[in-house]
């Protein structure tokens, strides 16, 4: 019992507001759901050019609602990126996601392997970078923590490192 | 210690040639499979002879080769192997990179006691490092310096290494043996058969006409039986049939058992465990207790009824890391008791005590949830299997739905997690059980899960990563999941020790 008693006498480990990633991701999510969107229509347009029989009459009826399901996803994804938002902590650093299904994960540093930054195309468009913690626990946990602005990005990879929790290190 | 290229006894030819063979069926099985359906016609059995003798030939030559080109130097923190025919290898294998050491003996190297040497490394996991026809004494000796080396890491080099004599008297006194019995009773309750029957009773009606030639071959004609025969002598025949697969089966499952599990003991000493047992090939596994990553006790139902149990020691798996396939040898303990579980997983974590853990249940609201994403599912998929089908179109969705349904309760049943002393149980299962024992301290990553509505109901999801695997429990109460998460994390940032 006096270990239970000690490890609940630390700190809380929810307590804290998360910082929210950077405004420009959820214009990067935006733009990725159209371009999704774009694809899809363009494909649906191939389809019907070379079969032109293929029966439309039903997707004509319907077609109006395009237009309020784009917009639902749109609210979604803005939602989605917004309720995204990390805590660095002197220890370890927790990543929030989720807007009904919200999941907490906890990456303690002294079991981290190594930090990396990787930015795709559309993110060095924006400006933005990727922070990925790996740890043993294997690729599916890799921590990811997208939308973060590059100079914010190095700066987090920095204090990480500065914390000597690696595990190499040990 | 010397630093000259050194060369395997030439009985290492014997092995090379013997895992150039199986190479050679796992990488061309369907080529072979094939040349062979392909001449099977027209060969003489002394065709056959001299062809079998041509391989037989290539393979020792190529062994030959294989080993005049083999040689490997032993420096104080290295190995460097060098290898291959054509292209030549070069392997540096440093000490620190050696996770794990195996011996095994296969039959043909007992009568001179030799044995081969296998080093699992976490860098290059998918090349297994092997030394081949080593005198005991030699791989002993080897495995002797690397321990060393590890230790000389850890702590400053001590005088451990100059008393082998001391640790020699506690590896006399195994942890644990297993009788042959208890072998049977593995390979028993472990067997796939009532697995083949349950998956092979729906695919009875596809299987009539090979049954019919099976039936003709041995004198009985089916046609007139169908005609003649009730239907309960029909049935009897079909249970016959899937009794003798059954019965085929838990007989090769046993035989796989006794060779690979015969004669095991379980032995300790300078902080590893070793596992000895083999029936034709004698396997050695060794594992450094602080690697023990998860502790498992997996019960099914038939090790339920004979109240025996599967011990588990797992290190961490490559697989997880690197995705590569190599996994890292495990130490599986077959019917063990619960006393004898608790013994040796207090032995593995010495302030743990198994009997001591509380459980905590998962909430009833897994119930309803199982019953609209597992049970509704299941009844909707059946009834449209089966739509239009007199009776079953009402007896499929019906049976299936049952059966989900008592899945759902059993697995409801068997969730929950409990904490012990800084280490962590989770229990899951469906008519068996299994638990997964670790210490807090391993854990590599925490996710809590909430959704809106867990979350007014004061429930949340706890998902533990760990280098072996990744543990979820459920719908528990949310102040006894973050106390877990707390302390887990907790655990791995203050503790000194490593999780490897």
């Amino acid at each position: 019992m006096s270990t239970t008693d000690r490890f609940q006498s630390q700190a809380n480990y929810f307590a804290g507001e998360p910082q929210p990633l950077s405004e420009r991701y959820t214009w990067l999510c935006c733009l990725l759901l159209y371009v999704y969107c774009a694809v899809a229509a363009i494909a649906a347009a191939i389809v019907h050019f070379i079969n032109a029989k293929v029966d439309l009459s039903v997707v004509q009826e319907w077609y109006w609602l395009a237009l309020p399901v784009v917009v639902l996803l749109t609210v979604y994804v803005v939602m989605s990126s917004r309720a995204k938002g990390y805590v660095l902590r002197d220890h370890d650093m927790s990543f929030y996601a989720g807007v009904i299904f919200k999941v907490i994960t906890i990456q303690p540093f002294t079991r981290l392997q190594h930090i990396e930054i990787t930015r795709g195309p559309l993110e060095r468009l924006f400006g933005l970078a990727t922070l990925k913690l790996f740890s043993a626990g294997g690729a599916q946990h890799t921590m990811a923590i997208p939308g973060l602005l590059l100079p914010q990005a190095e700066q987090l990879r920095g204090r990480i490192l500065e914390s000597k929790g690696l595990a190499y290190e040990q | 210690m010397s630093s000259d290229w050194q060369r395997l006894s030439p009985l290492a030819i014997v092995y090379f040639a013997v895992r150039g063979f199986i190479q050679l069926l796992n990488t061309y099985a369907v080529l072979i499979a094939g040349v062979i359906a392909l001449t099977q016609m027209g060969l003489s059995a002394g065709q056959v002879v001299i062809y079998l003798l041509a391989v037989l030939m290539l393979l020792v030559l190529g062994s030959s080769l294989y080993y005049l080109n083999f040689a490997y130097v032993q420096e104080p923190a290295r190995f460097l192997i060098r290898e291959g025919i054509f292209s030549k290898k070069r392997t540096e294998v440093p000490f620190s990179k050696i996770q794990n050491t195996t011996l095994k003996q296969p039959f043909y190297y007992r009568p001179f006691n030799l044995v081969v040497l296998n080093m699992d490394s976490a860098g290059s996991s998918n090349k297994e490092v092997a030394l081949a026809a080593l005198s005991r004494e030699k791989a002993e000796a080897i495995q002797r310096s690397i321990q060393c080396f590890h230790q000389g890491v850890g702590h400053e080099p001590t005088v451990e290494d100059s008393e082998p004599s001391a640790s020699a008297d506690v590896e006399r006194a195994p942890i644990l043996t297993r009788s042959t019995f208890d072998v049977v009773l593995h390979g028993l309750a472990h067997n796939r058969a009532w697995f083949i029957l349950a998956v092979a009773a729906p695919l009875l009606s596809r299987m009539d006409q090979p049954l019919e030639r099976l039936f003709n071959s041995v004198g009985l004609d089916v046609a007139q039986l169908v005609e003649h025969a009730s239907v309960i002598v029909l049935g009897g025949l079909v249970l016959l049939v899937f009794a003798g697969a059954a019965f085929l089966l838990s007989v090769f499952s046993v035989a796989g058992a006794i060779l690979a599990l015969y004669d095991l003991k379980l032995f300790y000493s300078n902080g590893s465990y070793h596992r000895t047992s083999g029936l034709l090939n004698r396997y050695e596994i060794q594992m450094k207790r602080s690697r023990v990553q998860t502790l498992r006790y997996h019960q099914n139902w038939l090790d339920l009824i004979a109240n025996r149990l599967t011990m588990v020691l797992e290190p961490f798996s490559v697989a997880a890391v690197d995705n590569s396939q190599s996994m890292m040898q495990k130490i599986l303990l077959p019917s063990v008791t619960h006393a004898q579980f608790c013994n040796i997983a207090r032995h593995v974590y010495p302030d743990f005590d198994f009997d001591e853990v509380a459980i905590h249940r998962v909430s009833a609201l897994y119930l309803l949830r199982g019953l609209g994403f597992a049970v509704l599912p299941a009844m909707l998929a059946a009834a449209a299997l089966a739509a239009g089908i007199a009776l079953w179109q009402w007896l499929a969705p019906l049976l299936s739905g049952l059966v989900v349904l008592a899945a759902v309760f059993l697995r409801w049943r068997r969730l929950g997690v409990g904490m012990h002393s800084n280490h962590v149980v989770v229990r899951s299962g469906l008519v068996g059980q299994q638990y997964f024992c670790f210490a807090a301290h391993k854990v590599q990553q925490v996710k809590f899960k909430q959704s809106l509505l867990l979350k007014r109901r004061g429930l949340a999801t706890l998902e533990l990563v760990l280098a072996s695997r990744a543990l979820q429990v459920p719908l528990i109460d949310e102040t006894l999941a973050a106390d877990i998460a707390g302390r887990c994390v907790e655990a791995s940032t203050l503790s000194e020790q490593s999780w490897m």
